[in-house]
């Protein structure tokens, strides 16, 4: 696990060894895939840490239905992290961030995929491949963030 | 052309567009393309303004007409704007506004 790194070419040179690294930055104790109310606005809608807007939903809310373009944001490039966590930074002055990471070639949980936006090089969707109940999406993502990596409080890096 | 995931992504930036009194933002936005670097920096510059507004309304308890926080759209326009702008060929003046937060 990378825990830390001391300058902003530590963490470039980690991105571009780790060819398929995708990686999101998260507030200090919030979780890396799932959010909690407090993450997000009053009257923003989450689903058992699943956010509604995020992922294409069937209309009673259980199902999650695969698309390409629709899931959860990771940055596959230092530059995509970048502006990422520095927005994140501007909407949570003092609190420390962390970024969590994974390989995409890394053992994802069947039904999950990385997909690129076709519209923004440098950043990504996990998705889903298959229809599946919303229950089952939550304990594929916390799955996943079992086998994430986390570098804590990279802010001084970036 | 601009290209958004969601239309309340243009209706957002029109939004604060008009709160922050930027009749330039608003007609770039209209237009929906920046014909060279200056309006590439222009609105590069407008994206953090508006990020920063935002952030005052959230501080201020002013609601957004959306249900979505601030945080979710500002970072859903962020990848359509850096986006546009790549393919555009302006990469070079969003990244040097990145670089100036």
């Amino acid at each position: 696990m990378i825990e830390q790194f001391k300058t902003i070419n530590d963490l470039s040179a980690v991105i571009k060894e780790y060819e398929g690294m995708l990686s999101r930055p998260t507030r200090h104790l919030s979780h890396p895939t799932l959010y909690r109310t407090r993450d997000v606005g009053k009257k923003e809608r989450v689903i058992k840490g699943v956010r509604v807007k995020d992922w294409l939903l069937s209309e009673d809310e259980k199902w999650v239905l695969p698309h390409d373009q629709m899931g959860l944001s990771f940055s596959s490039s230092y530059k995509n992290l970048k502006q990422v966590y520095k927005l994140k930074e501007r909407h949570n002055p003092g609190k420390t961030l962390n970024i969590y990471w994974i390989l995409e070639k890394a053992d994802i949980p069947p039904g999950l995929k990385f997909e690129p936006d076709v519209s923004k090089k440098g950043h990504y969707f996990l998705t889903v491949t298959e229809q599946m109940l919303l229950e089952k999406l939550v304990l594929k993502l916390k799955v996943m963030a079992q086998r994430m990596s986390v570098i804590k409080g990279a802010g001084k890096t970036l | 052309m601009i290209e958004y995931k969601f239309k309340e992504e243009k209706e957002y930036i029109l939004h604060y567009a008009r709160k922050l009194n930027d009749v330039k933002t608003i007609e770039l936005i209209k237009a929906g393309t920046v014909n060279n670097s200056d309006e590439a920096l222009y609105l590069s510059r407008f994206f953090w303004e508006m990020v920063d507004s935002s952030i005052e309304d959230e501080e201020s308890g002013i609601e957004l007409p959306w249900p979505e926080g601030a945080e979710f759209w500002n970072e859903k326009i962020m990848n359509t704007l850096s986006g546009y702008l790549d393919r555009a060929g302006y990469e070079d003046e969003w990244d040097s506004v990145v670089d100036e937060q």
